[in-house]
């Protein structure tokens, strides 16, 4: 859509002299004065916005309790299944060196005496 | 309060309710008053700023220091509800016969007449003000009432540094030409 330069541009000549804009500054300042907000309103947005503090903060730290609570039963049940592998595999190793040791130790002497008998 | 101390009490904030609640103390005025010349209506104020500081409580986890003062942070989400509140009520304009107390006539030393005229040029300057697009109307607030720089103003608005460089100027010329020609022949004001 077709749109005029001065609309999309800051026109340089149509540039306001500061005092000018200074004028308008404190005319704008004149008809929009500050306004307080009433005493008895922000003590009482005060009071409820700590008390939402606080409770934000202890759900917040029993969620993180419970975060820790399943991450210590997950992390337990892990360590646990991991153990009980090693242990699998240690007894499987240690089975299957058990005959080799005994070939390799070859005859006992009890081997020995019934052979001669 | 340096900016290290505000610094400070962002960060305790996050975790002490009591250091929020001093953050909140810094602040409310300041958005109350924001919220107030934007709508121009006290309840309406009251309900934005409180709204203000309830999501800034819930999103405080996620504010990282980035550098930019933590008033543009509140201030971002100032504005995001006003934009809502803007598009809730479809833009319409309001009159902000609520909140100006006209100044009384024993006051000013001026003659009735020239009082009246005086009060009838703020009233339609105020109107031409109302009027504004809301983002235009922001700048303004922001810039002669926060004094803000343009750089803070963009972090608030989502916008360039040039940007608003530019819509200010473009902002000045609309109400000087409001001021000087149309909107209920406003001449200029003193």
């Amino acid at each position: 859509m077709f749109r005029r330069s001065s609309e999309k541009y800051v026109v340089l000549q149509d540039a306001l002299p500061i005092e000018e804009q200074w004028a308008i500054e404190r005319a704008v300042i004149q008809v929009m004065p500050a306004a307080k907000p009433p005493a008895h309103f922000v003590s009482r947005l005060r009071e409820d916005l700590v008390t939402e503090a606080r409770l934000q903060q202890a759900t917040q730290q029993e969620r993180t309790g419970q975060a820790l609570k399943l991450f210590g039963l997950l992390s337990g049940g892990l360590i646990s299944v991991i153990g009980g592998l090693l242990v699998w595999l240690l007894v499987q190793r240690g089975s299957e060196k058990a005959p080799l040791v005994d070939t390799l130790r070859g005859p006992t002497s009890s081997d020995l005496s019934l052979s001669g008998a | 309060m340096t900016n290290e101390d505000e610094r400070d009490l962002v960060a305790r904030a996050k975790a002490d309710p009591e250091a929020f609640g001093a953050l909140y103390e810094r602040y409310v005025e300041r958005i109350y008053s924001y919220h107030v010349r934007h709508t121009s209506d006290h309840v309406e104020a009251e309900d934005l700023t409180s709204r203000t500081f309830y999501r800034a409580l819930r999103s405080l986890h996620r504010y990282r220091d980035t550098g930019a003062p933590f008033q543009a942070w509140l201030y971002r989400i100032a504005h995001n509800l006003l934009v809502n509140w803007y598009r809730d009520r479809g833009n319409r304009p309001t009159v902000s016969l609520d909140v100006e107390d006209p100044i009384p006539l024993e006051s000013t030393g001026m003659g009735p007449e020239a009082w009246l005229a005086t009060a009838e040029r703020r009233e339609a300057l105020r109107r031409v003000i109302d009027a504004l697009p809301e983002d235009r109307k922001t700048l303004i607030i922001l810039k002669f009432f926060e004094h803000m720089t343009n750089a803070e103003i963009g972090e608030i608005l989502g916008k360039t540094e040039g940007a608003i460089k530019a819509l200010y100027h473009r902002t000045l010329i609309s109400l000087r030409h409001a001021m000087r020609e149309g909107a209920g022949n406003v001449p200029e004001i003193q």
